[in-house]
């Protein structure tokens, strides 16, 4: 008996495979599609986030009034059509500042995750790669870098370089660059077993080949992953060391600078000058939160309902 | 049990050794005399005189003489015999100033991480119980939200609720334990409280997920299916096993404490540890930094030692590994 298939010849089989489209990768407005129905907290997430980074980039549009202005008259008024979130204690407008303060969040948790993964994850990959010595060297600095509490880490940095700007970004980053070189080096460590690396790496593609062209690729995901669920934690660090007084020395307001000093001494008669920063640092992280659990979700089914 | 035991041992030393050098070298980052140049009132990169005796007698004095490996071996050689160094702001040694807070601080920790442990393995136990009930998502929801939340500004709400509705007064004098237990707890509790209900949301999402895991054994059916009570089957079977992976969270957990703990003692004007170095942070008391960063690390290596001891105590798994 023989069937289709074995009466085929070669050059057949070619013309057949020449004529048959190609599988069609689904689109972007489809995955767009999937995730808005079946994530509805991932969906708040990315509302929260994008509502964030619009109002970071427009500050000035948006905020009704500059975020210095004094209004002596309007001292300690409660939230009302013109002053939306209140004033504080020098009459300046809280919702104005808040809008202004998400330019500082947003720009100090970019940044920071950005180096901080982005380093991290170059220092995974070789420590996955090459595994052996490279790799037990690594995961025990890194294990002592982990023994230090993220503020206290941060402080450190800050109180030797100063605060400045750059610094507490720097600051920020090296307290999410160890967890980046254990998430990379543990997707490091999986892909160099596939068969494709494997296949790369026998027709002699050199380390530095492999690593960039079949590894690196197949690491966005948890790069991508780690970088919202990170942004969070950044945030909340930068608010941290602005309450302490040792964020960033600009004049732009910054949401937990709105916090520290008298604004504790006023909370109990204006409990809006402390109670909208707060909420905003809130919402945000869980924005980031929300959006890193659905991308989690969406790349690596493994993790699903974790 | 014993071998284990030494090996664990054994990791400890040179972890903590590592840790030192780390200390060392982020806090030596500073350019070479900028310390003694901010001393004598100059802005750094001004230019002088820095072979002049009176800079050799500042340098000694603030151990900076010698080269960098011999500045460590000095400093770590003093440390051990408990000697800190001198502030730079004060100039009284900094374990001088470090001791009459160390218990506060220490009182604190271990009430948080009690509270913290506590409201997250009950918390975690009765969502898992009642999962996919109102009760789970209140508790998972809350939790979420903690998460997200700055712990001092919880603590900043949470005062100010206090004082606008019953005009409440923050204690503001510290008894020691030992003299005015009242005194002690009224002025420790609350914020023992606000930083360990924060650190137990993570416990809380540990604690469930395990329990979860757990409740789908084989063994649990069995007992179900003899027509154990369930509270029986709760007691003996579930949590025994479920709570055994979450004490390891207690060694991350101090780690994560230890940040809010420094704002905290911040928040309610506590004169602990993490206040002296904040004050430390601000006026670039290097001394005190560095000791104060040392002194947190061996903590949280030792707390992480004996959580893994524990560990291997309580499940045997462990230790014949």
């Amino acid at each position: 008996m023989t069937t289709q298939n074995e009466s085929t010849s070669a050059e057949e089989i070619r013309q057949n495979l020449i004529a048959a489209e190609p599988p069609r990768r689904p689109g972007m407005g489809k995955y767009m599609l999937y995730y808005f129905r079946h994530k509805l907290l991932g969906t708040v997430g990315l509302v929260i986030v994008v509502v964030m980074v619009v109002t970071a980039l427009l500050a000035d549009l948006i905020a009704p009034f500059a975020y210095q202005q004094q209004n002596y008259e309007d001292v300690l008024t409660a939230p009302n059509f013109t002053y939306l979130f209140g004033t504080d204690n020098f009459g300046r407008d809280i919702f104005s500042r808040i809008v202004h303060g998400a330019r500082i969040s947003m720009m100090v948790g970019f940044l920071s995750v950005l180096v901080g993964t982005g380093i991290g994850a170059v220092i995974g990959l070789i420590s996955g790669f090459f595994m052996g010595k490279v790799d037990a060297i690594v995961q025990r600095l890194v294990d002592m870098w982990m023994s230090f509490p993220d503020l206290i880490l941060a402080l450190t940095i800050v109180a030797v370089f100063g605060n400045t700007l750059p610094n507490v970004i720097l600051a920020i980053a090296a307290t999410i660059l160890p967890r980046g070189v254990r998430i990379i080096r543990s997707a490091t460590i999986a892909i160099r077993e596939m068969d494709y690396t494997m296949a790369a790496r026998s027709i002699g593609a050199s380390d530095i080949r492999t690593m960039t062209r079949h590894i690196m690729p197949n690491t966005v995901a948890p790069f991508l992953i780690i970088m919202s669920s990170m942004f969070g934690t950044a945030i909340l660090t930068e608010a941290g060391l602005s309450y302490l007084g040792l964020g960033i020395s600009e004049p732009t307001p910054s949401w937990g600078r709105m916090l520290t000093g008298q604004a504790a001494q006023y909370a109990p008669r204006a409990p809006w000058i402390i109670a909208f920063p707060g909420f905003f640092i809130t919402i945000t992280v869980m924005g980031f939160a929300f959006f890193g659990d659905a991308l989690r979700d969406l790349f690596d089914p493994r993790m699903r309902g974790r | 049990m014993r071998t284990y035991l030494i090996k664990r041992l054994l990791l400890f030393v040179p972890t903590a050794f590592g840790v030192s050098i780390f200390i060392f070298v982020m806090l030596h980052t500073i350019p070479g005399d900028y310390a003694t140049a901010l001393l004598l009132g100059g802005e750094p990169g001004e230019a002088y005189d820095a072979s002049s005796e009176q800079f050799e007698k500042i340098r000694e004095q603030l151990g900076l003489q010698g080269s960098l490996p011999q500045q460590y071996a000095r400093w770590l050689g003093n440390f051990f015999q408990g000697d800190f160094g001198i502030s730079w702001t004060n100039r009284k040694p900094v374990w001088d100033r470090m001791a009459p807070r160390i218990f506060l601080s220490f009182e604190l920790g271990v009430l948080a991480v009690g509270i913290a442990m506590i409201l997250g393995t009950v918390g975690g136990v009765i969502s898992a119980v009642r999962q996919d009930t109102w009760v789970d998502y209140l508790l998972r929801g809350s939790s979420m939200t903690l998460q997200a939340m700055p712990g001092f500004w919880l603590a900043l709400m949470v005062i100010a609720g206090l004082v606008a509705i019953w005009g409440w007064k923050p204690p503001i004098e510290y008894r020691h334990l030992w003299d005015d237990p009242v005194r002690n707890l009224s002025v420790l509790l609350l914020p023992a409280f606000l930083v360990g209900l924060r650190s137990s949301a993570e416990i809380l999402r540990m604690t469930r997920s395990s329990v979860l895991e757990v409740l789908r054994e084989d063994y649990v059916r069995t007992a179900e299916a003899k027509g154990l009570y369930r509270s029986k089957i709760l007691g003996q079977h579930v949590l025994r096993n479920a709570l055994l992976p979450v004490t390891t969270l207690a060694g991350f957990e101090v780690v994560f404490l230890m940040s809010g703990q420094v704002i905290i003692e911040q928040v309610f004007n506590l004169h602990g540890i993490g206040k002296l170095f904040i004050q430390g942070v601000a006026a670039r008391d290097y001394p005190v930094v560095q000791a104060i960063v040392m002194f947190i690390a061996l903590v949280v290596l030792l707390a992480n030692l004996v959580v893994d001891v524990m560990y291997a105590w309580l499940d045997p798994r462990i230790r014949y590994e």
